[in-house]
């Protein structure tokens, strides 16, 4: 085996990238599909429930019957709405979430038969710009979602999205570039060995951090920035007129966005596959196990990032429009300004 | 005139707002540990007290007899008009200790999916025909099975035994049995006619 | 004339005037059982007692006391309040608590009265008086003797309006009751007017009875189509059903009567089955089709004759002469219909409109009837037999087609005589509103539509019509009602 990967380099880079892609997007998927059964549940506890109770044990079972509802209901597509855009927007909001994976380092390198995979499908050199480039696009899945469907309150719902995602991409691009300036490279894989010798970004750069997190909630639209489908006023918002599987890809998709966004915090900001007190060298003396430690650390944090997620959710009530702007324009862009001042400060050449 | 309300000037951590968040936060988590309080719905049923307003029916006396006289004033009281009542002559039966009443409904109609439940028919209900129970399963595979008829509505109402029984003391005379049950004079509205 | 004060209000009235006629041309309602316009005073039930010139001790019937000089009268001063509970009291002693099964609940003057003066107690520990509870006056009326407060309005109609006694008052003191004559059941063809006068639910119509709440119902102020006496009638209707014909008031016309017949006759303008859009040759068609072929038809008018109905208002029978005007027709005849009439309301004419259409140029068929190629009739129509031979078309516009309908090439819908907007001229000449009193559903338009487009004019609405027709005088008198 190993004289056959030494020759040919290119089938195991082939049969790796297969593998990551299949475990990776799974994670992504499964997360995906469990988050709404941990929000339900953990919301449940908050407000002194139970839960999802029925299927399954502690209704484990409820994200499959959920599935199995949205797969086998009717799907309706209302008589008034622009069919190809109303069918497109589902999936431009899913794909997206899923391409950006790509980037994400999960663990550090593993060696097998003799070969160096790195843990992430892709380790490209402008990760963070690939990133951004398709986390972006997914306003569209949202904007078209409410322009397609032809009736008022998906439409308010969809200007709103236009109008949030524009506003806290700025912060959330201004509040990374701290991070560039630490570590002087783009590549994902890059920033987190520079984390895990020195100091995570999150206490380096703790306003960077507040105003990333903040971002990616507005970017998720996650409560309380939630105002594209806040049901109080707008029914559903964008996805009003959805239902069956059109729906649960809406619904995946933001799920997926959530993942995707926490293991960005974990990785520009918590040290990635980082465990404290291991430095790059410790990972590399334990050998594949590090990588099987690091995964474990990454994973910890992307899902206790996921928690936090719900948690906001179920304590913050939502904002108003026009805080919400005030907020974007006038508080967190000043504040990533400042941030940038504060990286450039802290990593002055002495 | 606008009323101008003062409101108290923040200071910079109020303004901040994320002390607020904290302390929300954490209030959050602490609740996470607190036991539920869930009532398990379809094993366990929630304790029903005596003057819930479940769904409307119609009663019978202990005599079985109809009481609903089709004054027809449910159906004028009733705010999402959920009721109506198609009026009808009662039977004709000249011995009986009710011949007097004249009426009775045809037919007696209350969509439950328009009921809110607010209880006014009972209190306007001059015959105390009219009774909010303590049904609240009403569920239904299509739209007109929830609309109650007559029959129906004698099912969910039932029997009720009444202290006082307006027709059947209006013919007996003073002195007598049933008459005693009738309280004198000051209470307006029951049986003092 | 007479001037005097009420309630601090100067008014001033022909000698003889009684104070509550004089009350009434100032608005202020003096409560009344026994005292009915139009059928006298008596002055037995002693609710309508005023004050004049300030004497508490002994208060006047407003009903009776004729207006003076300089007369000062309070109709709702201490005393005449305290009078009137007292009235009101003993009135309600031996009342049963039947509003609850009464069909005047809701137009019931004790009931009004009782918010105003009564005291929602009683003082009364004692069992009530029964009395027989459904009498049957007749097949058409119904008695409830327990209700009755023996005003005595319903003998004083027979006596009084129709010269007759077929009942009276028997027995006495807490008694008496009010019961038929040794004739038996009642039997005058005007008796039913005998249940809207009766202030309470005692005498109840048997047709009427139990069919709806009034205050479920919907009201129109019209008039009976019945017979050209054009007697002001309420037409009330349940969700677009007719149930009851009641008269209203116009002193000029009806006073306050009817016959019975009239009133009874409201069941057949509900019309179930009728004609609903248009139809050319027995198919249903667009009216811009069955418009079409009747111009086709028609052609220039030659040997071609209107024959309208007399229930159509003057405004239907306008527009269909303007199109007979364009298309050249120039026999406009007018149908008729008679029944037996009498010596007080009812005239021999059955329909409401003949004077209307005569009026309008409208003719009686002739005798010899010329030869014709097609005839067009308008409304519910009685058509000659002998019209009908020889024609090459019948074109038909009515309500209901009956046995002509097979044989028209053209059928259009129509408004029956509940459903129509516009005039009625009586046999004496009065000119009367007509309100339409129920929706016929889709397909039918209103006639005057139908004609309007044939005849392609822009007319809007009927009102336009009746400008166009000239100065309609309205002798629609005050609408009082009757009570
Ligand atoms: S239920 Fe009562 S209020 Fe309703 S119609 Fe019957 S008697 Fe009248
Ligand atoms: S409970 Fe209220 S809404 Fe329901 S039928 Fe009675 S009056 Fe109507
Ligand atoms: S007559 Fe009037 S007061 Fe008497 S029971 Fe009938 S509605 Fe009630
Ligand atoms: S039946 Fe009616 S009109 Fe006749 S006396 Fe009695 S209350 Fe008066």
């Amino acid at each position: 085996m190993n004289e056959f990967f030494a020759e040919y380099p290119l089938v195991f880079t082939m049969a790796t990238t297969l593998a990551k892609i299949v475990l990776f997007t799974h994670i992504g998927l499964i997360l995906a599909a469990y988050m709404p059964w941990v929000e339900r549940k953990v919301s449940a506890w908050m407000q002194d429930r139970v839960g999802p109770n029925r299927v399954g044990y502690a209704g484990l079972g409820q994200p499959i019957a959920d599935a199995l509802k949205f797969i086998f209901k009717e799907d309706p597509v209302p008589g008034h709405v622009d069919k190809v855009l109303f069918t497109l927007a589902p999936a431009l909001t899913v794909i997206p979430a899923i391409l950006v994976l790509a980037v994400v380092p999960f663990a550090p390198a593993v060696s097998l038969f003799g070969q160096t995979a790195q843990m992430a499908i892709a380790d490209l050199s402008v990760g963070i710009l690939f990133v951004f480039a398709f986390s972006s696009l997914a306003v569209y899945g949202i904007t078209l979602a409410g322009w397609a469907s032809n009736s008022k309150y998906p439409l308010i719902g969809g200007v709103r999205s236009a109008a949030q995602m524009v506003s806290y991409e700025l912060c959330l691009g201004l509040s990374v570039v701290g991070v560039f300036m630490a570590a002087q490279t783009l590549r994902l894989t890059d920033i987190v060995e520079l984390q895990v010798d020195g100091y995570w970004n999150m206490f380096t750069q703790p306003i960077g951090f507040l105003v990333f997190v903040i971002a990616a909630f507005a970017e998720t639209n996650r409560l309380p920035f939630d105002l594209p489908e806040a049901e109080t006023e707008l029914v559903a918002g964008y996805h009003t007129e959805y239902g069956s599987m059109k729906f649960a890809m809406f619904f995946a998709g933001e799920y997926m966005a959530m993942f995707v966004f926490s293991c960005l915090v974990a990785v520009l900001f918590m040290g990635g596959w980082d465990v404290p007190f291991m430095s790059n060298e410790s990972f590399a003396a334990l050998g594949n196990w590090g990588a099987a430690l690091g995964f474990v650390a990454f994973l910890t944090k992307v899902l206790l990032f996921l928690f936090f997620y719900v948690w906001v959710r179920f304590t913050i009530p939502r904002f108003k429009f026009d805080q919400l702007m005030h907020l974007g324009w006038k508080v967190l862009i000043p504040l990533s300004l400042l941030n940038i001042l504060w990286a450039g400060l802290w990593n002055m050449p002495s | 005139m606008a009323k101008v309300v003062d409101r108290r000037k923040l200071n910079f951590w109020e303004e901040l707002y994320l002390p607020a968040i904290a302390s929300g936060m954490k209030r959050t988590f602490a609740q996470m540990f607190k036991p539920a309080i869930t009532l398990q719905y379809p094993e366990q049923r929630p304790e029903i007290f005596d003057d819930y307003r479940g769904a409307p029916g119609l009663v019978r006396d202990q005599d079985g007899r109809e009481k609903c006289v089709s004054c027809q004033l449910c159906e004028y009281i009733c705010p999402p008009r959920a009721i109506v009542i198609v009026p009808g002559e009662a039977p004709d039966q000249p011995d009986y200790d009710y011949s007097e009443i004249e009426k009775a409904p045809k037919e007696f109609y209350i969509d439950m999916l328009r009921c809110i439940y607010c209880g006014y028919c009972e209190e306007i209900c001059p015959e105390q025909a009219i009774f909010m129970t303590d049904l609240y399963e009403l569920n239904a595979g299509s739209r007109q099975e929830l609309v109650h008829d007559k029959a129906k509505l004698y099912d969910v109402g039932g029997l009720r035994v009444d202290a006082i029984q307006k027709w059947k003391d209006k013919n007996a005379s003073p002195g007598s049995e049933e008459r005693k049950n009738v309280p004198p004079s000051g209470n307006p509205g029951d049986g003092a006619h | 004339m007479i001037k005097l004060s009420i309630d601090g209000r100067e008014v001033e009235v022909e000698p003889g005037t009684t104070v509550l006629e004089a009350a009434a041309t100032l608005g202020i309602d003096i409560p009344h059982y026994c005292y009915h316009p139009d059928i006298g005073v008596d002055g037995n039930c002693r609710i309508c007692l005023v004050e004049v010139n300030g004497n508490t001790d002994k208060l006047a019937i407003g009903c009776k006391f004729p207006c003076g000089e300089g007369m000062e009268v309070e109709t709702e001063s201490e005393a005449v309040v305290k009078a009137r509970k007292g009235v009101m009291e003993f009135l309600l002693i031996n009342h049963p608590l039947d509003c609850t099964i009464c069909d005047q609940a809701g137009e019931c003057p004790l009931q009004d009265y009782s918010y105003h003066y009564g005291t929602g107690d009683s003082r009364f520990a004692e069992k009530k008086r029964n009395k027989p509870k459904h009498v049957e006056f007749s097949e058409k009326v119904m008695f409830d003797a327990e209700r009755c407060i023996l005003c005595t309005r319903c003998t004083r109609f027979f006596e009084e309006v129709r010269d007759c006694r077929p009942i009276g008052v028997e027995n006495m003191g807490g008694k008496s009751t009010i019961t038929t004559g040794p004739n038996g059941p009642i039997q005058d063809p005007y008796q039913m007017n005998i249940i809207d006068i009766c202030p309470v639910g005692a005498l109840t119509s048997r047709d009427f009875r139990f069919k709806q709440r009034v205050w479920f119902m919907d009201f129109a102020d019209t008039v009976c189509p019945g017979c050209s006496k054009g007697c002001n009638i309420t037409a009330g209707s349940y969700q677009g059903k007719l149930l009851r014909f009641v008269p209203r008031r116009n002193t000029e016309v009806n006073a306050s009567w009817m016959c019975d017949d009239g009133r009874l006759s409201y069941d057949k303008y509900n019309m179930p089955e009728r004609v609903r859009g248009a139809s050319v040759s027995g198919d249903p068609a667009s009216f811009d089709a069955a418009r079409a072929k009747i111009t086709e038809l028609v052609g220039d008018g030659q040997g071609v004759a209107v024959l309208a109905s007399t229930s159509q208002t003057s405004e239907e029978l306008f527009a269909v002469r303007e199109w007979a005007r364009t298309a050249r027709v120039r026999d406009l005849w007018h149908g008729e219909r008679t029944w037996e009439s009498d010596d007080f309301l009812k005239q021999a004419d059955a329909t409401p409109n003949t004077a209307g259409a005569q009026a309008l140029g409208y003719a009686s068929v002739p005798s010899q009837a010329p030869e014709l190629r097609g005839l067009i009739v308008v409304g519910d129509v009685d058509v000659p037999p002998a019209l009908l031979a020889n024609l090459d078309f019948l074109i038909q516009q009515a309500p209901q087609a009956g046995e002509l309908g097979e044989a028209a090439v053209v059928l259009l819908p129509g408004r029956n005589a509940l459903e129509k907007n516009g005039h009625w001229t009586n046999g004496d000449g009065a000119v009367q509103e007509v309100r339409a009193a129920r929706d016929p559903g889709p397909d039918v338009p209103e006639d005057w539509t139908i004609w309007r487009d044939l005849a392609g004019v822009s007319w809007t609405s009927i009102a336009e019509i009746t400008k166009a027709m000239g100065a309609v005088s309205t002798a629609d008198a005050e609408a009082v009602t009757a009570s």
